[in-house]
């Protein structure tokens, strides 16, 4: 797998001139875990839409595989800040409506069904309604939903911005361990460095006004990572920095205009 | 346990105000009517007079029109008027939330023409399909299918449009996102636009049946004033479409309604 984005343009709205992305060039390999880092508002959740296909670009094209992303599609599944599951479905159901969607025979929906709800520790809780669970439960089960698709690329909008910070901790470790068994493609977008660091291969930092690559940085610091280790916390304090840099344009441009 | 014993606390205290108002009732109807003489007998209904005329017209031997026929022809006409209405509410309000020029233009003029109580229909009624079964339907479907047509539209419209998102990321078709995800999503809304629907049905039958004279709970109230004076009949064929209307909103939507917004988790912040 791999996915080529190419010159990605996308205006503020049809007849503006300000641009949400402005020529945004990436290349993202098999297997990669990418963080896509910027400040709110700059365009990061667009560039993810974009490639989920839920968004059109104005310029510029998105390649996976050789083929042109033109609609959304189940190679491409996107995780959203909330879960976004059907509540008018039980979680078992949630987890086999894309299954339905794409067609798999009921054996295969059953074997993965158990195979990813164990790996998120929710298969207990297949019966449930889906306003039973917590906010972390939510997640978790989305996940699953997702990973039963079997997608090349899992997308990730800001996926624990709405949990708590002990949830969010846990589900971090989870989502790497789930990394690893199953050899993903994921690119998650994120505001907090911390959830770059721990996570990404490579992170992308996005700029604002407008939202172009402003760096792209390798994470080499090995797994397991640790909030506390030295190397964490020196390139912790340079992203800060360079974040901050961009939190500050926008605010500068906020107070003149 | 503990449930259980507070809905049969409720139960007996709403009888007990029930008993309350009868006792008013007819403390107000001997002082009124038979201690000072204000009022005529045949203009007061008295609870015990609406009791003897509920006895008698429900027994089998009753020699006027029959109840039991009344009730049964009332409430095929309330059916057939409701389902046809539910279907053109259905399609109305399905184009009306696909079409921006229909949600622009045709929208606003439903709503306007929605202000119009379906007893005015009543004349056109009349001379469309003469004094026929089919005039007294049709005011009910004007009656009712444009608020079930406004309901089906806001329910669409108000699908979050992040479970639209989340169902277009895992490949659904057009009609599948119909199917699978907007009408479940909007299944609270559709129902309460049913409910309120059906009531609206309801309300126009009467209207229709005392106008129109068909065979049917409107036409005994309208013949027990106007044919035979009797208060107490009238005031009885009230209770009964009180009767039926509640029963039908209370049994059948309510609970559909409490039922679904339970699963979904919609009730959780109600008392």
């Amino acid at each position: 797998m791999s996915l080529h984005i190419e010159g990605i343009t996308k205006k503020f709205d049809k007849n503006s001139d300000t641009n949400i992305l402005e020529d945004i060039n990436l290349d993202i390999e098999s297997g990669e875990f990418i963080c896509l880092l910027g400040p709110s508002g700059c365009g990061k959740s667009t560039l993810l839409n974009i490639i989920a296909g839920l968004v059109d670009a104005d310029s510029g094209k998105i390649t996976l595989d050789g083929e042109e992303i033109t609609k959304p599609g189940s190679d491409r599944i996107m995780m959203f800040q909330e879960s976004a599951l059907f509540p008018w479905l039980t979680v078992e159901k949630n987890v086999r409506f894309g299954m339905k969607i794409a067609g798999l025979s009921k054996e295969e929906q059953d074997k993965r069904l158990e195979k990813y709800l164990k790996m998120v520790q929710l298969y207990k809780f297949r019966d449930y309604n889906i306003h039973e669970l917590s906010g972390g439960m939510k997640q978790r089960v989305a996940l699953a939903r997702a990973l039963c698709l079997d997608c090349k690329i899992l997308l990730m909008d800001e996926p624990f911005a709405a949990l708590d910070k002990q949830t969010i901790n846990v589900l971090r470790e989870e989502l790497i361990n789930i990394w690893q068994q199953t050899k993903k493609t994921i690119i998650l977008v994120t505001h907090s460095v911390e959830e770059a660091l721990f996570f990404s291969n490579r992170i992308v930092m996005i700029g604002s006004h407008p939202g172009k690559v402003k760096d792209i940085i390798k994470i080499d610091i090995p797994r397991p990572r640790h909030i506390e280790s030295v190397e964490f916390i020196n390139i912790r304090k340079k992203l800060l920095e360079a974040l901050k840099e961009e939190v500050d344009k926008i605010e500068k441009e906020e107070h003149d205009s | 346990m503990k449930k259980k014993s507070t809905t049969v606390k409720k139960i007996l205290s709403r009888i007990g105000f029930i008993i309350i108002i009868i006792a008013l009732w007819e403390l107000v109807y001997l002082l009124g009517v038979e201690v000072l003489g204000l009022w005529k007998s045949y203009t007061i209904p008295s609870p015990q007079g609406v009791w003897e005329r509920c006895v008698d017209m429900f027994s089998f031997d009753y020699t006027g029109m029959s109840i039991y026929a009344a009730v049964a022809a009332s409430l095929l006409r309330a059916f057939i008027g409701f389902a046809i209405s539910v279907v053109i509410g259905a399609v109305l309000g399905f184009l009306i939330s696909k079409f921006k020029y229909l949600q622009e233009n045709l929208k606003p003029i439903i709503l306007g023409i929605q202000t119009l109580p379906s007893v005015c229909w009543v004349p056109f009624a009349i001379l469309w399909f003469g004094l026929d079964q089919s005039a007294v339907i049709f005011v009910i479907i004007v009656g009712s299918a444009f608020s079930i047509a406004m309901a089906v539209d806001n329910g669409i419209q108000n699908v979050d449009p992040l479970y639209i998102r989340a169902a277009k990321t895992m490949g659904v078709s057009q009609s599948q996102l119909y199917f699978k995800v907007i009408i479940p999503a909007a299944q609270p809304m559709l129902i309460a636009g049913l409910k309120s629907g059906w009531s609206f049905a309801w309300r126009a039958l009467m209207a229709a049946e005392m106008m129109i004279s068909m065979i049917g709970l409107g036409q005994i109230l309208d013949a027990a004033r106007s044919i035979e004076s009797d208060i107490n009949k009238v005031t009885l064929i009230m209770l009964i479409i009180i009767v039926i209307g509640t029963i039908i909103d209370r049994v059948i939507f309510t609970n559909w309604e409490n039922a679904v917004r339970r699963r979904y988790g919609l009730d959780r912040d109600r008392k």
